[in-house]
């Protein structure tokens, strides 16, 4: 294997590993794939993206908490090309379920790389009622 | 060596905590620590391995920037570095796996391969010191140009298109390019003989 000669574009291997890292987006991405039983295009389909662009926006790094999330979500969905509202729904979804597994209420949790999603839905709820319900049952755009 | 300044630039983003900046500088430096490392592990080598022990260097390193320190080497070289020594490391314990098998299956074996996993061991001890040793030369240059170029004939480089960008002379003409590599390594290779001499005498 020589990436110099093979595919120097080729970044989808370091992106499957990121998947074991839980601070990055390529974690998140894939827990949301085994729950919803997607596949990369229906993936890219969902956050209305490139299938191509889906690496990039595995090698981010999970937003920050807030005051930077709505920002940071916001970048990482221009760098990857994808629907801002669709990527804080799949992000703050595979957060609630994972507290739901782990019988966690999420606003408990300290693990740094857990705080943006509280701190999302808290802004959320401080900015208005209506976006109150579980994130599959939001609207988005 | 030092960072160079895109790398500094790139090392304070991903320093910052900016997710983006993650996905920018694995993007940027992807290939070229998947092929310091494969180079540092030679032919022969396991490419599968070594590759994902790249992706894992830089991986770690965007999570915890803060471990590695610009002033000391250049970010490729320390990538890489790190990336080599995980896969000696994923390397020796396979192997010690596979000795651990041998064992069970068949004893006659065990001292072959026990002997195999000591040999990786041994190396990977001799790499350790190699490196603290290649640490310790270059220190004793003052100038930071000296220790870019210190640390590229320490680590074999030929030619002199790779000391250009480190020594700063890319705006020169080309035989001038030429003529100022030549300088400054034959000044820091005496240099080196010296100090190896030094080195290799009874501490």
């Amino acid at each position: 294997m020589n990436p110099n000669n093979s595919d120097r574009t080729d970044l989808s291997r370091i992106a499957r590993l990121a998947r074991a890292h839980p601070t990055y987006v390529a974690h998140a991405l894939a827990q949301y794939q085994q729950d919803e039983a997607l596949d990369d295009a229906a993936l890219a389909v969902y956050l209305q993206c490139e299938d191509s662009m889906l690496v990039r926006l595995a090698l981010c790094g999970l937003p920050r908490p807030a005051p930077q999330f709505a920002d940071d979500v916001q970048e990482i969905a221009t760098y990857a090309g994808a629907n801002p509202m669709r990527l804080m729904r799949l992000l703050r979804t595979v957060e609630a379920r994972r507290a739901l597994q782990e019988g966690i209420e999420p606003r408990q949790q300290t693990r740094e790389h857990d705080l943006p999603f509280v701190a999302a839905r808290d802004r959320e709820d401080g900015d208005s009622g209506a976006r109150k319900a579980s994130p599959d049952t939001q609207q988005d755009d | 060596m030092s960072a160079s300044s895109d790398e500094l630039a790139m090392h304070q983003r991903v320093l910052s905590g900016h997710p983006v900046a993650r996905a920018e500088v694995i993007t940027a430096l992807y290939f070229d620590v998947v092929e310091g490392v494969l180079r540092q592990a030679g032919t022969g080598c396991d490419a599968a391995l070594a590759e994902e022990k790249a992706g894992d260097a830089l991986l770690q390193y965007a999570e915890n920037p803060g471990r590695y320190d610009p002033e000391r080497s250049a970010l490729r070289t320390y990538l890489i570095l790190v990336g080599h020594s995980k896969y000696r490391t994923a390397l020796w314990r396979e192997r010690q796996r596979a000795a651990r098998q041998y064992s069970l299956s068949n004893p006659q074996t065990v001292a072959a391969a026990e002997r195999a996993s000591a040999d990786v061991m041994e190396e990977l001890v001799a790499d350790i010191d190699a490196s603290q040793l290649k640490a310790r030369l270059i220190s004793h240059f003052d100038d930071p140009r000296d220790k870019a170029a210190a640390a590229l004939v320490l680590d074999d480089t030929q030619g002199w298109e790779p000391y250009v960008d480190v020594l700063g002379l890319s705006s020169l003409p080309v035989e001038q390019q030429k003529a100022e590599v030549y300088r400054v390594k034959s000044r820091v290779k005496k240099r080196l003989q010296r100090l190896r001499g030094y080195f290799d005498e009874p501490q």
